[in-house]
């Protein structure tokens, strides 16, 4: 579908039509105007996507550069369903699937007015996976052997072996970089670069200031290759505290709060102006147990290496109560490894019930035995005590190990709290230095990402991210026939199969699944907030004439850089 | 007064050395370093943290990285943060002048609203006296925090007088001229400062009136008084300068507390100063930014000791002697 970008007169620059393919229609020039400011919680860390770490940043880069391709809000990440082209105009697939050509957009632009060309695909490429560069997603192409350019439109991904998530591999982990501007730069010193602070992009905003620990600002390309975008401009202002970050959206002096904590939603909906928008969530929290013995390295946990123990104590938690105690409504119950927005979640996957005496009798059947009037149980002198590791930062997570913590006091196991800053927390878990830990993990898109936290392999390797050292050749065995399913429907219940084994073997217990809700403002319209990425479609945002304010007429002209 | 001076320096820079060890050495005795802050992501593999490390620095046996970080210091090179990307030097020089900016005005204000406030108390025995004493006391029985978020919530959110966070209005600030850029920091500035400023005054309050009570019976004031000198003279020409002395003291002290103070007034403000800073690099294992601020830090409290002892000599000529 191709259509043409319509005209808007109020604005001092001129938008230029362009054809687009794909996606939405644009709409109406009415639309365009207006300001985002968002309220952060934290300060960028680098304006450079092979090395960006923080969310502020992978928000600011998703504004700034491009992708080949976007997945649709199903987050398919077999095959090509479901994608959309970005920088990507087209694509096809080789006979042997082994390697996928990209047509670029011949519109698109850096936004210092530079054609994007295939070889800028090439070169981050090369980028990404420069040893020197060492950016933490380097492992996520292993699968790439190279990239060409068969002219200067097509960019040719070439793959070691077909495998179903080759497409996610190539169109998603990297956003494409300038050649032009980057290939002079030192690769191992590219993070202190002037770029890394002050980015050329192709992509729907270009880079305008950014004041540390104060402000970041972009403006609208108004050339932009698949359409102006909606909001002229978009402002990240950074407010490390919570509740002076909620404040500054009641009062108006913000547009909108990412995350809104339980009782921030409570006051949110007091005013009228307010509204609070939920989106989907890859988030999740589980409390992980150690299979080894943290005090003598390379010994079984003489707890938890017991899958009985394991399971006992999985069915002496009632996580319903827990979460609705901590959460009320505004969280799940996890139901394993997945959560609702992943194309693989299933409501219906067999979970270790709540019960409480079964639990105890599974304790005096595998030999831990109450004793004394403490009712504390013990095993060949072994006593059926451990430690939970809990951020202090953490909340939620605290208020829930100290409600476990009398959850297990029913079944005979005493449980000691460790709260430590999150750096230690980080450092004690690398280094597998706990018995039990409450974790929050962020999932990725792809479920095959569950090898690097439960396989066998990766609990062998060391610092890996299988803290627990959770091994199972059987759960092995079917991830292993998963990742290599072409038939989304096929994988998906091989998954499904693997969270079941998971979950009966209680490695951890999934514990909740937040909802994710964002305070904003009534007169913002948002579109498409994706899990992995509420902000992948902010170029479509809006604000309605009628409702805009003094700030959202500031001429986007004074904004060039 | 050269070799006071020399001395003072010396003595400054020994202090200066020893605070900068003691943070060095407590600070890698704890668990866990920049790179496991940063690289926080269980999917991250370990040769990318050992690159890391390793082009960090902090692959080294903790006695190099101590000689290399005292050598570079030497050389004004502070290390190189890797939270935040960027050289120390850098990240200090963006959040030093906004500390100095609100330490000012609320040292500044502090001081002229506590010693009119102990002056007055010390005048005016008897209701106005014990009226000020309740409200300084409890003012400086407020925790800092409470009071900075009492201070948003009645003149940010209800009052809408000023605004809730920042330094600036990160919208419009660009397009302002030279005045209005000004007038928006002040106004940014005033619900911090003025926070600072209260919790300074109830001490400086204090200490003025009990030294202005402490000259009132001395036989100098007897003696001007007897001569004629006019109440208000005395009060400021005779009283108020020899009861500066321990609010004098008080100035070199007071700079480290609000440095320490104004951590909680920065979080609350989003101030983008020293304090906040030091904080989050302390969660985020920043060796060699925790280092250079602390560097900095002690530096700016010996130059207040030394401010102070400077002040004292011009206040009293007995110290100018001596």
């Amino acid at each position: 579908m191709s259509f043409t970008l319509p005209h808007h007169a109020s604005l001092l620059l001129v938008a230029v039509a362009t054809a687009c393919r794909g996606g939405d229609p644009r709409p109406a020039a009415d639309s365009h105007g207006g300001t985002l400011v968002i309220s952060a919680p934290a300060d960028a860390d680098v304006l450079l996507p092979p090395l960006t770490l923080n969310i502020t940043s992978a928000e600011v880069d998703g504004q700034i550069f491009e992708r080949l391709a976007e997945p649709g809000a199903s987050l398919n990440t077999i095959g090509d369903a479901g994608w959309t082209g970005r920088l990507a105009r087209g694509w096809t697939w080789s006979a042997d699937s082994l390697s996928i050509a990209f047509t670029l957009d011949s519109a698109a632009r850096w936004h210092d007015g530079t054609p994007v060309r295939a070889g800028d695909v090439r070169f981050t490429y090369q980028l990404y996976t420069d040893p020197a560069v060492s950016s933490p997603l380097r492992p996520l192409l292993a699968n790439i052997d190279s990239v060409t350019t068969r002219d200067s439109l097509t960019a040719v991904v070439w793959f070691h072996q077909r495998a179903p998530e080759q497409f996610y591999n190539a169109a998603y982990v990297m956003y494409i970089l300038p050649a032009h501007l980057l290939a002079a730069a030192p690769r191992d010193h590219l993070a202190s670069s002037s770029f890394a602070r002050d980015p050329v992009g192709s992509g729907p905003y270009h880079f305008v200031r950014w004041v540390p620990r104060q402000s970041i600002e972009l403006a609208a390309d108004t050339v932009y290759h698949h359409g102006r975008p909606n909001l002229d401009r978009l402002i990240w202002s950074i407010a490390p505290d919570p509740n002076a970050a909620i404040t500054r959206v009641m009062t108006g002096e913000a547009d909108m709060v990412e995350f809104l904590r339980p009782p921030d939603l409570a006051e949110i909906t007091k005013h009228a102006d307010l509204k609070a928008v939920r989106y989907p969530s890859l988030g999740m929290s589980l409390l992980l147990f150690n299979e080894r013995d943290p005090r003598h390295a390379g010994k079984p946990h003489p707890i938890f290496s017991d899958r009985t123990v394991r399971r006992a104590l999985a069915m002496s938690v009632d996580r319903a109560r827990l979460v609705k105690s901590v959460f009320d409504t505004l969280a799940w119950v996890a139901v394993g490894p997945v959560t609702h927005a992943l194309p693989t979640y299933d409501s219906t996957i067999a979970q270790l019930p709540f019960a409480p005496d079964s639990a105890r009798r599974l304790l005096d059947a595998d030999g831990w035995r109450a004793r004394g009037d403490s009712g504390w149980r013990s095993k060949n002198g072994q006593p059926l005590r451990f430690s939970i590791l809990v951020p202090a930062s953490s909340t939620p997570r605290l208020r829930m190990a100290v409600l476990m913590q009398e959850m297990f006091r029913a079944v005979g196991a005493r449980v000691d709290l460790e709260q430590t800053d999150f750096p230690t927390y980080v450092q004690r878990q690398e280094s597998r230095q706990f018995d039990a830990s409450m974790v929050a993990v962020q999932l990725d898109p792809t479920p095959s990402s569950i090898r690097q936290s439960w396989s066998s392999a990766a609990a062998r390797a060391r610092d890996s991210g299988n803290f627990g050292s959770y091994e199972n050749p059987a759960f092995d065995a079917l991830v292993d026939s998963a990742v290599t399913q072409t038939r989304p429907d096929a994988a998906h219940a091989l998954y499904r199969k693997a969270y079941a084994m998971l979950i009966a073997d209680a490695p951890a217990i999934w514990l909740f699944e937040p909802m994710n809700f964002a305070g904003m403002q009534r007169r913002i319209h948002p579109k498409g907030m994706r899990a992995d990425a509420w902000w992948a479609q902010l170029d479509q945002w809006s604000i309605p004439v009628a409702e805009r304010t003094a700030r959202d007429r500031v001429a986007l002209a004074r904004n060039k850089p | 007064m050269a070799r006071f001076l020399a001395r003072r320096l010396a003595q400054g820079v020994v202090i200066v050395w020893l605070v900068a060890t003691a943070t060095f050495a407590l600070l890698h005795l704890a668990p866990g370093d920049p790179v496991s802050a940063s690289l926080d992501n269980p999917l991250t593999p370990p040769e990318v943290r050992a690159h890391w490390r390793h082009t960090y620095g902090l692959d080294r046996p903790l006695g190099v990285q101590y000689v290399r970080y005292l050598a570079g210091v030497a050389h004004g090179d502070f290390g190189f943060s890797v939270p935040h990307r960027e050289s120390v030097a850098a990240v200090l020089a963006e959040a030093v002048p906004n500390t100095l900016l609100l330490m000012g005005a609320a040292l500044f204000a502090a001081f002229a609203v506590g010693m009119a406030i102990g002056i007055a108390q010390a005048r005016r025995r008897g209701a106005l006296d014990r009226g000020l004493g309740f409200a300084t006391l409890l003012v400086y029985s407020v925790p800092e925090f409470w009071l900075a978020l009492m201070m948003m919530l009645v003149f940010a959110y209800r009052l809408r007088l000023f605004p809730v966070t920042g330094m600036f209005d990160p919208v419009m600030h660009p397009y302002f001229g030279f005045w209005g850029r000004l007038r928006d920091v002040g106004w940014h500035l005033a619900l911090p400062a003025t926070t600072l400023a209260l919790l300074g005054a109830a001490v400086v309050a204090r200490f003025q009136r009990a030294a202005m009570l402490d000259v009132a019976h001395q036989d100098f004031i007897r003696t001007a008084r007897a001569k004629g000198v006019p109440e208000r003279g005395i009060v400021l020409r005779h009283q108020w300068r020899n009861a500066l002395l321990p609010v004098i003291t008080l100035l070199g002290l007071a700079l480290p507390a609000l440095l320490g103070g104004a951590v909680f007034v920065e979080k609350i403000f989003a101030w983008p100063g020293m304090g906040l800073l030091t904080v989050d690099a302390i969660g985020t294992r920043d060796y060699p930014l925790v280092t250079g601020s602390v560097i900095v830090g002690s530096a700016l409290v010996v130059a207040g000791s030394l401010l102070a002892d400077l002040l004292y000599a011009a206040a009293d000529p007995r110290m100018r002697e001596s």
